[in-house]
């Protein structure tokens, strides 16, 4: 079963084994893997690629920041690359995988301390190893009364990971980065970098205040390949005295545009306060049914089907989903504003509903999207489009389209951020079929191109079309990208290719 | 393992000490499956596996490699020795009916 390694490009099976007895010795026997057995859980990717693509060439656990420092130190010497992960969880992204194959994944789970809880300050500041349930735990145990924000796979997921992919959830704190405060960085010279006003020796305010003094360094680390998050300061959203989460339904596809142009201007003046989601009837029905149950024929399931189906139970077309928080007295004028303003758009407005994932509760009900055709294939296809009702039909259309060019089901969860929707399309598909998976590339691919040329770009891409993204958001992008990373990472031994950015 | 048992003894010291998630540090296999496996196990997400018995080589196999949907755990989440414990508690545990 145990395979000869993959050797990383460049490297040589002597300097290869080098670099392995010199991991040993930093972290021990225990945390250096290179047996291909003890690689499996590595390499399971949900994406429609080969494995082989993404092959690591081991993986490497540190337990400290110094073993992260002992551990670059042997990657500059041998010149291997590490790709670092938090818990792996990038579901249809690639998971743990690297961008290109031959690299030792840095595995950081075992950095799984939260440092401190500041109940009066509403801040955190946890490892990379640290999971949301983890975190909730904690808090729950010691009646803290903050809440936390989660991404789909929540339980399992590091909200240092997801923050550094620039994920998000759905309650007021749903933009993680933009709720994160203070990095800890080892940098691939193995120096360690604390940004904003955690670079002041004994710093008071490293997770109070983002900016510290002169440049603001944090966004290069994420979604980056310019250093290793050791450290992450997140800001924590206080318990609310109530809350009445509400369902706004539409039955017409079509008025998605009436929607986004309800949603925006409630969102940016906050009576809307959390990120919320809207719902196609396609996605609302893969927590109730599979794809198979409704229709067997060729091709994307058929529209008309998908809308008289959500219609026995209930919901529409487009489903709106937000919570109002705070005291009766807050929630009442608030419910009053949002329903007159959904009522005369044509939405039909249902009050007290219930959804988990805006009211801390932890969850992997998102994984029952993955039933609707099983076979664990999964691509998130993420293009940002601004709140404007015309460009959310644009995308709907465009989106639709492509996908059933391709015999796939538009199923569509777009978030509502505010100025801009993230457009998330969940891609699900057989992965053990091959024509199913040949299709979902070629349909990825396809959307990416499309959307492009529309001006419209992805907020964050699967690994095997990091390279091509990086082409989309333009020369002198990628330019500043390959400079810095140049300037911290001269033998190009951090996650080579992530984002499109090599040496 | 004779450091990470003597965090632990220390951890269970502490007053404060939250229970890691990682491996060797899981404080049961009740832990285990109530931080990661329920929330597939108990729902309509996943299949159901209290009631039944599965050899412990196919549990360990199973959450090693993942299977389709299904996420695979890494040996620095769960180690081998966590695995086995898990798949010897789930094969002990009565049959309940799914939501």
């Amino acid at each position: 079963m145990n395979a000869a390694p993959v050797l990383p490009q460049g490297v040589s099976a002597t300097d290869f084994a080098g670099a392995i007895a010199a991991f040993r010795k930093v972290v021990g026997d225990e945390f250096v893997i290179t047996a291909s057995d003890r690689l499996l859980p590595y390499r399971k990717i949900m994406i429609p690629a080969d494995e082989n693509e993404f092959a690591p060439s081991g993986v490497v656990a540190p337990a400290s920041v110094e073993e992260v420092q002992g551990v670059l130190a042997v990657c500059n010497q041998f010149k291997v690359p590490v790709w670092p992960i938090s818990t792996g969880r990038n579901f249809g992204y690639g998971s743990a995988s690297p961008a290109t194959r031959g690299q030792m994944i840095l595995d950081l789970k075992r950095m799984n301390r939260i440092l401190e809880v500041d109940p009066v300050l509403c801040t955190a500041l946890v490892e990379p190893g640290v999971t949301y349930q983890q975190l909730h735990d904690y808090l729950r145990e010691r009646d803290i009364p903050l809440w936390l924000d989660f991404p789909g796979p929540g339980p399992i997921v590091s909200p240092v990971g997801n923050t550094l992919e620039r994920g998000g959830g759905n309650t007021p704190y749903g933009d993680h980065f933009g709720n994160a405060c203070g990095m800890e960085v080892v940098l691939a010279n193995g120096q360690v970098l604390r940004t904003g006003m955690g670079s002041i020796p004994n710093s008071t305010s490293w997770q109070v205040f983002k900016y510290g003094y002169g440049p603001y360094l944090d966004g290069i680390f994420t979604q980056s390949n310019f250093g290793i998050v050791t450290k992450l300061g997140m800001w924590l959203m206080p318990k609310p005295a109530g809350y009445t989460t509400v369902m706004v339904t539409y039955d017409d596809p079509e008025q998605i545009g009436v929607a986004v142009d309800t949603i925006r201007p409630l969102r940016i003046d906050t009576t809307i306060q959390n990120v919320g989601v809207m719902a196609n009837e396609a996605i609302v029905l893969t927590g109730m049914k599979r794809r198979a149950d409704l229709y067997q024929g060729a091709g994307a399931v058929p529209q008309d089907l998908l809308l008289s189906e959500v219609r026995k139970i209930g919901l529409g077309a487009w489903n709106v989903f937000f919570t109002l928080y705070g005291t009766d007295k807050q929630i009442a004028p608030n419910l009053e504003i949002v329903t007159e303003a959904f009522s005369k758009s044509g939405g039909k407005v249902v009050a007290g509903i219930h959804d988990g994932s805006q009211v801390n509760e932890l969850s992997l009900s998102s994984f029952s999207l993955l039933n609707w055709v099983g076979g664990g294939g999964l691509y998130w296809f993420a293009p940002v489009s601004p709140a404007r009702g015309s460009d959310a039909i644009r995308q709907m259309h465009l989106a639709r389209s492509i996908l059933a060019d391709h015999g796939m089901d538009y199923l569509s969860a777009p978030t509502l951020n505010g100025r801009d929707l993230h457009h998330l399309v969940a891609m699900v598909f057989d992965r053990n079929d091959p024509d199913a998976s040949k299709r979902a590339k070629a349909c990825y691919g396809k959307l990416v191109t499309a959307f492009g040329k529309q001006g419209y770009g992805l907020y964050r891409v699967a690994i095997d079309y990091m390279d091509q993204m990086a082409q989309i958001y333009g020369k002198t992008n990628r330019d500043v990208n390959r400079s810095i990373k140049r300037a911290l990472d001269p033998n190009g031994i951090l996650a080579p290719g992530k984002s499109g950015i090599h040496l | 393992m004779k450091r990470q048992r003597v965090a632990l003894a220390l951890a269970a010291t502490l007053p404060l000490a939250a229970w890691a998630q990682s491996a060797g540090q899981w404080k049961d296999s009740a832990h285990v499956w109530n931080s990661l496996c329920r929330y597939c196990h108990e729902t309509p997400v996943g299949p159901a596996l209290f009631g039944r018995v599965f050899p412990e080589a196919a549990v360990i196999y199973l959450v090693r490699a993942g299977r389709n949907a299904m996420p695979a755990f890494m040996p620095t989440q769960l180690n081998d020795t966590d695995l086995r414990e898990l798949a010897r508690w789930i094969n002990s545990q009565p049959a309940v009916a799914k939501p």
